[in-house]
């Protein structure tokens, strides 16, 4: 509504949230040193995340906190500021992730994510801040006055927006351990190089709805279409047992461009009116990341450990698999490049350009695994939680992300 | 090749160990390719277009619109939608139930072609095929370019070249009416202080307090309001209470008076409820009360100053309120200003101007100003020139300065927007300066419309749209005395204020209106030497300038008759009546200031005085060079000298 007339409400409410689906399947592995853990040959895991992401804030050019949708200011034509549209928009994105992680061979592992976004509700908390003195009103307008008058002109206040499941755009991921290098060898590091893909089976937002949000990656805005990751791990073990594990994870995400419908305001004509001037369709060409990912695992509890049939009732082998506690924390900076939006008109590229600039994202990660694996049961309970308010980015949204899992392992043959 | 002679070094085989050396090395350099790609995309910013747009066209009319439409054509057709399409189409089509209960030609029962939607368009384009009559052959032709090289209908670049005059028009007449649906000050009586000894009143005092010509006569304490540029009353005792009675046939809302008092230039203001405000019904002589009139009596809670120029200001609205168009809202007049001297100030009624304080209700509108000899620091002429009127949060970002090249012509350049052929400044290469404001007028074709067909008329402007009868003195004259000749001569759309300045210092002010009501005063130039009826320079700080804002200086009665409706003059009824008295006097003391220091750089900084300039509406500033055919151009920015001025300057002509 940089015009209820322009398209800043629109580009602030069609919110595009940072969520950490990245690597999801990497974490996946049941297994400490998780920037480098392979599966055992034939081994399966079946894998189902429960997400909740929750984003508020936007990190401006400085770092500094901003709602995720600016001021907009609204004129009356020859009348002046009628006044500013003031949002604090809430989104929430519910997702269940469903993976299944194959051990081709003891050193490559195979694996296919799932995303479902099970429910988007978006509620845009508008305010207002009134603006000069409407000599037709007698008074500046207030809140009600506006959208009233907005209404008169064929223009619906936006309400909270909600959509059911939808598949998010599926990812497929190999991961090869590398074989040994002798000077990382030689100072205990393993290394892994990992291909992720991303399928295009998400859906895309309804162009002409002003609040809302699709399921794919672009709207996800934290996984690529094609991502390259090399990861290294740095055990430390007491008692035969990897107690810390330092990790590094260093990726780049590369985002496609697309070609996306023009709105043509058939149900917002004030603030969606924008076909006649950019064209039927416009494309998007997201930044990419660059990422780091720096973390450390603890294990405060082995836990008793009993042969079973999983271990093939051997103690040395049960011993190998993964402690009954994890914990860890983790931080992820991810450089964030200019997104480009390329239409007929520059100066409505140029205003979503402006609030896309190269900027990045900091995640502080904690997370912590309960692997019963030990005690003879196939299975694995894990907790997460993401936050990128803790540490200021820039010219991104901050998603807080709560998650739960369980992981269940199998071997057919 | 001779025996036992290496061979050549890329035939030879490589050891593995080399080979994998080499691939290490390729293998380095790739990564370093790739890590440098992707740096570099992760830091590389998009960079903004330009703020402003300099375009230089070429060629026979037709060929300069193509160029125009060829490079802009993003810019024509977003400014078209941003602008009209989904701003002021919608927003006039809101008025489309007030005009029909007037004028029947637009009824949607009556005329379904001004139904579902399409009234403002049709509204718009009759007048625009109407003003096109009115245009130069050639203009016609550059629109038509314009049009092909942007891919866009004529009829599109017509109405963008014509929408401001027709929408003008329309405007005065809406404002008019609602205007006289609200309360009016009836009169205005001065009273002595309720309790305790009490100065002389205005009957007994020996002084002519109204300037009427009479001392002391019967109704001395009593004014019949008008709006004036200058004070209504003089020497009023400092202790003196205000009543003012209003009237609306709807009724007026008590709660909603307000009375602003103004003091050295600092505003209070009072409302209903305070202790110095009384509000009550107007007691008929039957002694029942009015349901149309409401007495105010304001005591200024501290006495008012002795010897001082004080302002009253007073607001009401009506008690009806109106649900169509919304939002809901009852008619509020505007802020009625009366500015006043206390015993002993000493000057009368005429020098003494009626300026007040802004109550944050109007914003400063355009301006221009004219400067030459002992005015500027090296005697040479130059124009300043800011344009407010309708930003709407897209104009600024469609502003480009034109710069044409007609053949075996002068070049000459305005400012103006994406699709448009003029602009409200220019210069030309003969030297010669044009600024435009508006002037709100009923003194319009429109106007003309309802007195001939009554109320059969249709809102229909016509004559030459001002932007182009600006540029046309731009392309075809070469002095401010030719140029102000042809402006009179032309039909005009509206009210406009013009300044012009050419390169022999030639200065001239021309107030024009579309003289559509027969009997009225018409349209006239002055330079610097013009005096008001008292002797005082009418629109100058000095000899060597010329102010203009959005009033009439000369033409203060621009219209005063009866038209279904009695109309009266600008100062009646136009919003911006006292903010404009206002800028015109601070601008006057700006330029009055730093007389015979002007520059072109010192006139750039009064483009950007806040107190000068609408922050919301701001839509383009120049300082204009006629003598050194240099244009100063800022746009691109709300408002408009944010974006920093653009130096331009035009080629030299060598012939007439």
């Amino acid at each position: 509504m940089q015009q209820l007339g322009n398209a800043a409400l629109a580009r602030g409410l069609r919110i595009a949230l940072a969520l950490h689906l990245i690597a999801l399947w990497l974490l996946a592995l049941p297994a400490q040193a998780a920037n480098t853990t392979t599966l055992p040959k034939n081994v399966f895991i079946l894998d189902a995340a429960w997400m909740d992401a929750t984003t508020e804030r936007a990190w401006d050019d400085a770092r500094q906190p901003q709602s995720l949708l600016q001021g907009i200011q609204r004129y009356e034509p020859g009348g002046g500021l009628q006044g500013t549209i003031t949002a604090q928009p809430k989104a929430q994105f519910r997702l269940l992730v469903p993976q299944i992680l194959y051990g081709l061979t003891d050193d490559v592992t195979l694996a296919l994510g799932m995303p479902v976004v099970t429910s988007i509700a978006i509620d845009p908390r508008l305010g207002w801040t009134p603006g000069v003195y409407q000599p037709s009103l007698g008074r500046p307008y207030s809140e009600d006055d506006f959208w009233q008058w907005a209404k008169s002109m064929g223009q619906k206040k936006p309400t909270s927006y909600t959509a059911d499941a939808a598949l998010a755009d599926m990812v497929l991921g190999l991961r090869w351990r590398l074989p040994p290098i002798a000077f990382l060898d030689r100072a205990g590091v393993k290394a892994a190089a990992a291909l992720q893909v991303a399928l295009p089976t998400g859906k895309a937002a309804d162009p002409e709805e002003l609040v809302g949000a699709g399921t794919t990656l672009w709207d996800l805005h934290n996984y690529g279409d094609v991502e390259v990751h090399l990861g290294f791990d740095r055990p430390l073990t007491w008692g035969g047992v990897n107690r810390i594990n330092f990790g590094a994870d260093i990726y780049y995400s590369w985002l496609r461009a697309r070609e996306m419908v023009s709105p043509t305001g058939s149900k917002n004509p004030l603030l969606l009116t924008h076909a006649p001037y950019i064209g039927e369709k416009w494309t998007l060409d997201p930044g990419d990341f660059l990422g780091f990912i720096g973390s450390v695992e603890l294990v405060p509890l082995v836990g008793p450990t009993w042969s079973s049939f999983i271990s093939g009732h051997k103690i040395e082998r049960a011993r190998s698999f993964p402690p009954l506690l994890t914990v860890s924390l983790a931080h992820n900076y991810v450089r964030v490049g200019q997104t480009r939006f390329e239409s007929a008109s520059k100066i409505w590229s140029w205003d979503r350009e402006k609030i896309w600039k190269p900027g990045d994202k900091n995640t502080v990660r904690l997370g912590a695994e309960l692997s019963l694996l030990r005690l003879g049961l196939p299975l694995q309970f894990y907790a997460g939680y993401r936050d990128q308010e803790w540490v200021p980015g820039r010219n991104t949204r901050a998603a807080n992300i709560l998650s739960f899992g369980a992981r269940l392992m199998l071997r057919f043959w | 090749m001779a025996i036992g002679s290496r061979a050549p070094r890329l035939l030879t085989p490589l050891s593995t160990d080399r080979l994998n050396r080499w691939r290490r090395r390729f293998a380095a350099a790739m990564g370093l390719v790739f890590l440098v790609h992707t740096l570099a995309a992760c830091v590389a910013e998009v960079q903004p277009p330009p703020t402003l747009r300099v375009l230089e066209l070429k060629g026979e009319p037709y060929q300069r619109g193509l160029q125009h439409g060829q490079a802009l054509s993003s810019e024509i057709k977003s400014f078209y939608t941003t602008m009209l399409g989904t701003s002021l189409l919608p927003y006039l089509n809101r008025e489309q139930t007030d005009i029909a209960a007037f004028l029947k030609a637009y009824d949607p029962k009556l005329h379904p072609e001004y139904a579902n939607g399409q009234f403002s368009y049709r509204l718009l384009l009759e007048s625009a095929q109407e003003l096109e009559k009115s245009i130069p052959p050639g203009m016609v032709e550059e629109m038509h370019g314009v049009a092909d090289g942007a891919g866009v209908p004529y009829e599109q670049v017509l109405l963008l070249n014509t929408f401001v005059d027709a929408v003008l028009g329309a405007r005065a007449v809406t404002l008019y009416l609602r205007q006289t649906q609200s309360p009016v000050i009836t009169l205005v009586e001065i009273l002595p202080p309720a309790e305790g000894p009490a100065e002389a009143t205005l009957g007994d005092d020996g002084l002519d307090n109204d300037g009427d010509g009479l001392t002391d006569e019967k109704a001395e304490a009593r004014l019949s309001y008008e709006p004036t540029a200058t004070a209504a009353l003089t020497e009023v005792p400092a202790d003196a209470r205000f009543r003012f009675l209003l009237t609306d046939p709807d009724g007026i809302n008590p709660t909603s008076v307000r009375v602003q008092l103004v003091v050295d230039g600092v505003s209070k203001v009072y409302v209903t409820g305070d202790a110095s405000l009384v509000v009550k019904p107007f007691v008929l002589g039957n002694g029942k009360e009015s349901p149309e009139d409401l007495d105010v009596i304001f005591t200024p809670p501290a006495g008012l100053p002795k010897a001082a120029v004080v302002t009253l200001g007073v607001q009401a609205s009506d008690a009806k309120v109106l649900t169509e168009p919304p939002p809901a809202k009852a008619r509020t007049m505007r802020l009625e200003q009366l500015t006043l001297s206390t015993r002993g100030y000493g000057k009368s009624g005429p020098q003494i101007r009626n300026l007040g304080a802004s109550d944050g209700t109007t914003q400063p509108p355009s301006m221009a100003f004219a400067l030459r000899g002992t005015a500027t620091a090296d005697g040479k002429p130059l124009l300043g020139h800011h344009f407010a009127l309708l930003d709407a949060g897209t104009s600024h970002k469609h502003c480009v300065l034109q710069i044409h090249h007609p053949p075996g012509a002068p070049a000459f350049a305005m400012v103006g927007w994406a699709g448009i052929i003029y602009g409200f400044s220019g210069l030309s290469a003969r030297g010669l300066a044009v600024g435009v404001t508006h002037a709100d007028t009923l003194n319009n074709p429109l106007v003309g419309q309802v007195q001939k067909d009554l109320l059969a008329a249709k809102l229909i402007a016509s004559g030459i749209p001002i932007g182009m009868a600006a540029r046309q003195v731009l392309e075809l004259d070469g002095t401010a005395l030719q140029a102000e000749k042809r402006l009179l001569g032309q039909s005009h759309t509206y009210g406009w204020n013009v300044l012009l300045a050419d390169a022999a210092g030639g200065l001239r002010a021309v107030e024009l209106t579309a003289a559509a009501i027969a009997g009225q005063p018409l349209p006239l130039g002055y330079g610097p030497e013009a005096k008001d009826a008292l002797g005082q320079p009418l629109s100058s700080v000095g000899t060597d300038d010329l102010l203009a804002t959005v009033h009439f200086r000369s033409l203060i009665n621009d219209l005063d008759a009866t038209v279904i409706f009695p109309l009266r003059p600008q100062r009646f009824w136009m919003n911006s009546f006292y903010s404009s008295l206002r800028t015109f006097a601070g601008l006057g003391k700006v330029i009055g200031d730093a007389y015979g220091q002007w520059t072109a750089e010192k006139a750039q900084a009064v483009l950007g005085i806040p107190a000068l300039i609408d922050p919301n509406d701001s839509m383009q500033a120049a300082v204009l060079e006629p003598a050194a055919r240099r244009l100063w151009v800022a746009a691109g920015k709300v408002p408009a000298a944010k974006a920093g001025f653009r130096e331009v300057v035009l080629p030299k002509w060598e012939g007439p």
